[in-house]
């Protein structure tokens, strides 16, 4: 596909739907679709399933409001065929005058679900039909509007003391909802399998009479204009006349987290339990909320880098890369070899330093102590690399938009090379402790079970999807940073469990490394930024010395560096999944719009489909096998 | 020399009993050290090493932070059971170890002294009757903190010592019939006139071993207070030295369940390979290298508990009551009765006890284990979430895929 000619499903969009399809547009290559809002569900549902364009992964649902007030909203689909490897936006314009309302997708995609939800409370856009429309990241009473608005000052709209004030005088009560404390009757609509663990025997026969459960109406109820379910509940009740009917047992709601041992940060979890069975689990999260996406638009882009670390803390390394390629793109800055070969060994480092921490911290989970220390310890000395590299081992800044910000010290390369081929060691000895052990098995396999098509289906990514049996991987479907040209696989699962999770992310280290060791003979000699000397800061020394070189810099710290006007969607496999970063420019210095696809944020949404129906020790298991870091999730 | 009686018997014990409980105590204490210093050492880095040398006072550090801490109660906290709690988990697993033989007896002016508190006659039912009374302080402790964690592990500890008390009492079976008796001290004695019991009752080894990790509330059986699961289970609410006293009693267990090994299947005090110590004269010198061999079984057995904890993943609740209800249970069971049958039909062939009787009893019991190890490997016994159908699901793209990718497994 060339820069200019549109994506083929543009013309059969036109022909099956005619003039709802407004209108179509190509920047940096990638093709945007805006369709009338009224067939907007119609469309999206078509392209999911016609036989020609199988666009069956969701990768994104975001929003974008411009700095010009008179332009519509735009409501942002990021659309995947994992077939025939096709990307395609889909845009819903929302004129500021009209309300602000669209039909949901989430009976297409359940992964739509979150993501919804997100834009509903960042953007006050209405998803008709959203079986759970609520606030996702900001409380549930959160009263100042939506955040990512462009009326919606910075700082907020109430002052701290209000704030303060709004949140101590706020309902306790309300953090557990009435929706949360009933029971829904939910039974008949689960999965099979699900079924079966609840009642620990196989599923009721279609004739009998079905489980007498309590039923409540699970959910706020959304606008039904399209005649759509309102409330698809969330949890499940155990069938009440259970073996013995004389006991009437009630179900307990365990609050597990924000600070609990094993909920990875401030994740915080509503459960019911049914005794140990786990019937229903809620999660919120926002805790950790710090409103990156919303600073992004008032930082240049190269300031935006520190706000990447931030958020995926563990592979800051690789989030850097994720931003400065987004830019790149949209600036068609093309980077030094020696730079792409770096970003490479930048993305595989934080890959491995990731799923280290992932490994040991689950094995901590499960109840194996030691692992986390071997894990940790590796992960100490490929941070004591990271900080010969850049100066520091968790917030990392490494790129800049146009190359890096240093390059490798002496003798780093060796260094890397021998870590690289040792630590492979530390990974025999954990499996040798894990991947045969009875119990280690007894934990992980057939837990948390999510089949390929559903795993699609939730847009799961990254190690999540694999484990699932699906092969898509960024580096090899979309190839950046030139992994075209590297030799490595991807391991895939089989049955879409933890402990497929497990040995698919122990794999992929090993991958890592052997990428990291071709990178490592490959390195080029040269410059690691680019020449121009508009986007590139010239060194310090000739800043003082220099004129010429002082006025750049002058003017790249104070105005930045501007991007013509164009969007942008770049994905990236960070060790966590597809992260995406979504950049609209309108030729400022600073983007209209920075959206993070948080590969966490949509592997968690699925958390509540994987554990209900299990015991509470494998809610932790399955928890811990998502890998979610707060920080992105948040954001 | 006749064992002592009367007014001197109960000197004995009055001079006994606190000898031995403060002996425990220090050794507990120590322990704890240990056990910190031994994952240090599995886990590549170093343990507490600071407090004076080779970090030898950490546990006079520990117990002195410990006295000196707050004591928190919750306010909706069962005041009364609160405090009970600790109590009901701590004396009984002290107590237990009341009627343990530690050395050979000792010779004195005034007779013999043993060297368990109380030999008593009922012996082994003393055991199971007051180890089992622990389980109600763990059980009050999760309750009476009116906290929903403390609440779940309180249950999980009630539910699993309940379950694998039962184990536990039906694999030491085979050794009371051997033995014909149930007082530790003829226990001990029979072993030395014949082999160590663990030879011809390996299997109730086995059995017993696993009851113990699981009474002690050990990983791989740590549920009650399975940290990632439930914070610290049922003593989530505890500080200070009321905390104390539940990590005292887990370690206190530890001991006994160790010296009941060492008791009831190697030997107890007995040195191996000589007759030496096992008869009269007794004097200080058989009393004191009896009393090091004693405390060399136990202590290996202690340091099998650490090693296991720091070594296995954590099972879950169902796989706990499956292991104990379902597998350990029949077995146990079948074995007493397979024993029973052994022993009598050795009997009936006239063959004396001793090396050749244990012997053939072994060769029984190698056969059996054997049989369970192979039942109990890859799951054949203690499944997944379920042996549930699970058909591969592959994408259609995963086929062209599948050429260029390694596989995990």
């Amino acid at each position: 596909m060339t820069d200019d000619s549109p994506n083929p499903s543009v013309g059969a969009l036109r022909v099956q739907f005619g003039a709802a399809v407004r209108r179509a547009a190509v920047t940096c290559g990638e093709t945007i679709v805006y369709v009338a809002r009224e067939r907007a569900r119609d469309i999206l549902a078509w392209l999911k399933d016609a036989p020609t364009e199988r666009y069956d992964y969701l990768a994104d649902v975001t929003a974008v409001e411009y700095r010009d007030r008179e332009r519509p909203i735009e409501l942002v689909y990021q659309l995947w065929s994992l077939d025939r490897k096709e990307l395609l936006r889909v845009k819903v314009e929302l004129p500021q005058d009209e309300p602000l309302e669209v039909d949901s997708v989430v009976d297409l995609w359940q992964g739509a679900n979150w993501l919804e939800r997100e834009v509903y409370d960042m953007f006050g856009i209405t998803f008709r039909g959203h079986p759970d429309l609520r606030r996702i990241l900001m409380w549930e009473t959160y009263s100042e509007g939506h955040p990512l608005r462009k009326d919606f000052p910075l700082r907020g709209r109430f002052s701290r003391s209000e704030q303060v004030r709004q949140a101590l005088s706020g309902e306790l009560d309300a953090h557990y909802s009435m929706e949360e404390l009933s029971i829904a009757d939910a039974y008949t609509t689960l999965p099979a399998d699900m079924r079966e663990r609840l009642r620990g025997r196989p599923a009721a026969q279609p004739g009998s009479a079905p489980p007498r459960t309590v039923a409540f109406d699970l959910f706020t109820p959304g606008p039904d204009a399209a005649g759509r379910a309102t409330g698809v509940p969330l949890g499940v009740s155990a069938a009440l006349e259970d073996a013995e009917p004389a006991l009437r047992t009630d179900h307990m709601l365990l609050n597990v987290g924000p600070q609990h041992p094993a909920t990875h940060g401030v994740l915080r979890l509503v459960v019911e339990l049914d005794g140990e069975v786990v019937v229903r689990v809620i999660p919120h999260i926002g805790y950790l909320h710090s409103g990156f996406e919303k600073l992004g638009e008032y930082r240049h882009y190269n300031q935006i880098i520190t706000l990447t670390d931030r958020t995926d803390y563990l592979s800051a390394m690789s989030n850097n890369v994720a931003l400065a390629l987004a830019a790149e793109k949209l600036m068609g800055i093309t980077i030094t070899e020696r730079c792409v070969v770096l970003r490479v060994i930048a993305c595989e480092m934080s890959r491995i330093v990731s799923h280290l921490v992932w490994a040991g911290t689950t094995a901590i989970d499960i109840g194996a102590f030691t692992v986390f220390l071997w894990m940790f310890q590796e992960r100490e000395r490929i941070y004591n690399l990271v900080e010969a590299w850049t100066g520091a081992r968790l917030t990392t800044s490494l790129t800049r938009v146009g190359g890096l910000m240093a390059d490798i010290p002496e003798g780093w390369a060796e260094e890397l090379r021998r870590w690289c081929q040792r630590f492979p060691k530390t990974l025999d000895e954990v499996e040798t402790m894990l991947s045969r052990n009875g119990i280690w098995l007894g934990r992980t396999q057939d837990v948390g079970v999510i089949s390929g098509a559903e795993a699609i289906n939730y847009s799961l990514s990254g190690p999540m999807l694999r484990a699932s049996g699906v092969a898509y991987d960024v580096r090899k479907d979309r190839p950046y940073l030139g992994y075209e040209s590297y030799d490595f696989d991807v391991p895939v699962g089989e049955h879409g469990d933890v402990y497929d999770r497990y040995l698919v992310r122990m794999e992929e280290m090993r991958q890592s490394a052997r990428i990291i060791l071709q990178a490592l003979d490959r390195l080029p000699d040269g410059p690691i930024n680019v020449s121009d000397p508009r986007v590139v800061l010239p060194p310090k020394s000739r800043a003082m010395a220099d004129m010429e070189a002082m006025i750049f810099h002058f003017k790249q710290v104070m105005e930045g560096v501007p991007a013509p006007v164009g969007e942008t969607y770049f994905a990236v496999e960070n060790p966590r999944g597809e992260l995406g970063t979504y950049l609209v420019s309108d030729g400022t210095a600073k983007p209209v719009r920075w959206r993070i696809r948080p590969p966490s944020f949509i592997n968690l949404a699925a958390l509540p489909r994987m554990a209900e129906g299990h015991l509470l020790s494998d809610l932790i298991a399955i928890n811990a096998s998502v890998d979610v870091v707060m920080g992105e999730v948040d954001r | 020399m006749t064992p002592i009686s009367g007014a001197a018997f109960a000197w004995a014990a009055v001079v006994k009993i606190p000898l031995v409980f403060a002996g425990l105590l220090v050794l507990i204490a120590f322990w704890t050290l240990v056990e910190r210093r031994v994952a240090g050492f599995i886990q590549n880095r170093l343990g507490p090493n600071r407090v004076g040398p080779a970090g030898l006072l950490q546990p006079v550090a520990d117990g002195l932070k410990n006295m000196f801490k707050e004591e928190t109660l919750p306010p909706f906290a069962d005041r009364f059971l609160f405090l009970l709690a600790p109590l009901m988990a701590f004396v009984p697993a002290l107590i237990t170890f009341a009627i343990v033989p530690v050395a050979a007896p000792l010779p004195t002016r005034w007779g013999l002294v043993g060297t368990a508190i109380a030999d008593l006659p009922v012996g082994f039912l003393y055991i199971l009757a007051i180890s089992s009374l622990g389980v109600y302080g763990f059980t009050l402790a999760g309750w009476a903190s009116n906290n929903k964690y403390s609440l779940l592990g309180g249950l999980r500890a009630s539910a699993q010592m309940i379950s694998y008390e039962v184990s536990m009492g039906l694999s030491a079976v085979a050794v009371l019939v051997l033995a014909g008796s149930i007082t530790l001290g003829e226990i001990v004695q029979r072993q030395q006139q014949s082999t160590w019991f663990v030879i011809p009752l390996f299997f109730a080894f086995c059995l017993f071993l696993v009851a113990a990790f699981a009474e002690t509330n050990r990983l791989p059986f740590d549920l009650p207070e399975a940290e990632a699961e439930l914070i610290a289970g049922y003593h989530t609410e505890y500080s200070a030295m009321k905390f104390s006293m539940f990590y005292l009693a887990e370690y206190s267990n530890m001991v006994t369940a160790s010296a009941l090994m060492a008791s009831l299947f190697f030997g107890g005090w007995d040195i191996p390979f000589t007759a030496w110590d096992d008869s009269a004269p007794w004097s200080f010198a058989k009393t004191a290298a009896t009393f090091v061999s004693f405390w060399t079984k136990t202590l290996a057995f202690m340091f099998a508990y650490i090693w296991v904890r720091w070594t296995l993943p954590r099972f879950r609740f169902d796989q706990l009551m499956d292991l104990g209800w379902k597998v350990m249970l029949p077995i146990a069971l079948a074995y007493v009765m397979v024993i029973g049958v052994a022993v009598w039909a050795l009997e009936a062939l006239g063959l004396p006890f001793g090396t050749r009787y244990a012997l053939a009893l072994g060769a029984l019991n190698l056969v059996a284990a054997v049989a369970l190890f192979w039942g109990l490997d890859r799951r054949r016994l203690i499944g997944g979430a379920g042996a549930r159908a699970r058909g591969p699901w592959r994408a259609p793209a995963a086929a062209a895929a599948a050429a260029r990718t390694g596989g995990a497994d």
